[in-house]
């Protein structure tokens, strides 16, 4: 290669194959659930769950969009729904497969609610009747309280309500459809759970 | 190096720019072919997903190939694909009871909502709204103006329990769709 080739391949080839490169792995960030991810993007952090209040808004933040778009396809627009989602137990430990969990908090004021359990790809766990627990059939105590156990093997708790994550790591996300209104003025105010690895 | 530094980023901004913007386009460019898919490619477990151009992907099916992404378990989700090209879009469907959250989304091609409806604002048991890009467009019936020509409509359905599949797979099969034709 002469030296005429060289220059130009080092003064404009490779700073603009450099900015791409750069650009991608920017951009590969936000096409899957990860900690900076959801670092960024989170619309309000509450212990360890991340909410997201507009995910299909329009003229939202792109990478946001970008973020629904490769990780859950179609989102909604406020004031419909809410996600929460966290890949962290309440030690800020991500969740592993390997561990069972009690999920516990205050049912939200919605229309309808639920946790689902997925794995660090964002697929679907098998089998999916068992990854979810919703308004409709989980049973709350007099305070308004669930109590949830996730775990590998339901049977392990028969007296219990429980959900799968199949002995894989998994993240969860919480959706409240049809939210009580204050919750988009006040944010803070949205009822989380606590998740601690049961021994 | 200011000039190197220059090209750099100015790479960065407009390749970064691009992935933003044809990124979920990709995502739908998916969901179109996972769509085709389930109009070319019957499955017994999945059942008839594919209707007059619309969609009834089943739970067992909608986490594969049937297109969506961490889908809810509790949800019965109906996809209609649209092309305005071929004029303004009606569509109609059966509206449940407020004892279960239902609701209507549309998305245009950049994965944003434009409009939205749930069943608490509805008082009939069935729902017919015309989805147009035309902003000048006027009809007696509720108009979601889109703003590109291709997209989807989202229908999410609540089962209360998984044994309801077959009742509300059933309910939510009178839906149509139709493109008006102009004057």
């Amino acid at each position: 290669m002469d030296t005429r080739k060289q220059e130009a391949l080092i003064q404009t080839i490779l700073p603009i194959l450099s900015g791409i490169f750069l650009s991608f792995l920017i951009f590969y960030q936000f096409t899957y659930t990860n900690p900076l991810a959801q670092f960024l993007l989170g619309d309000v952090k509450r212990n360890q769950w991340i909410a997201h209040y507009d995910q299909s808004m329009e003229g939202q933040n792109p990478w946001l969009r970008n973020y629904v778009a490769f990780t859950g396809l179609l989102g909604s627009v406020r004031p419909e729904i809410i996600y929460l989602e966290s890949m962290y137990d309440d030690f800020n430990t991500p969740l592993l497969g390997s561990n069972d969990y009690i999920l516990k908090g205050v049912a939200p004021e919605s229309r309808y609610w639920s946790f689902v359990t997925y794995d660090f790809l964002n697929g679907r766990i098998e089998p999916h009747e068992q990854t979810i627990a919703s308004s409709h059939r989980t049973i709350l105590n007099d305070l308004g309280e669930y109590e949830i156990i996730i775990t590998d093997d339901p049977t392990k708790y028969p007296n219990k309500q429980s959900i799968t994550h199949a002995g894989k790591d998994f993240n969860i996300v919480m959706r409240i459809y049809g939210p009580k209104l204050s919750y988009y003025e006040n944010k803070d105010s949205v009822p989380v759970g606590s998740i601690l690895p049961l021994k | 190096m200011i000039n190197w530094v220059l090209k750099f980023i100015i790479s960065l901004v407009l390749s970064q720019s691009f992935f933003l913007w044809i990124g979920p386009r990709l995502v739908m460019a998916k969901l179109d072919k996972d769509l085709h898919e389930s109009r070319t490619n019957f499955r017994e477990e999945c059942g008839k997903r594919w209707v007059d151009g619309i969609i009834y992907p089943d739970p067992i099916c909608i986490g594969d190939a049937a297109s969506s992404r961490k889908p809810n378990p509790d949800f019965i989700y109906t996809i209609i694909p649209y092309d305005l090209s071929k004029g303004n879009l009606q569509v109609s469907t059966p509206v449940p009871s407020n004892d279960r959250y239902w609701s209507i989304h549309a998305h245009n091609r950049n994965t944003d909502a434009f409009y939205k409806i749930t069943n608490t604002e509805i008082e009939k048991d069935s729902f017919q709204f015309i989805v147009s890009k035309d902003k000048t467009f006027k009809h007696n019936l509720p108009i979601a103006y889109a703003s590109s020509n291709n997209g989807v409509i989202l229908i999410r359905l609540t089962m209360k329990y998984f044994n309801e599949y077959d009742a509300l797979d059933n309910f939510r099969r009178s839906t149509t769709k139709q493109y008006l034709k102009t004057l």
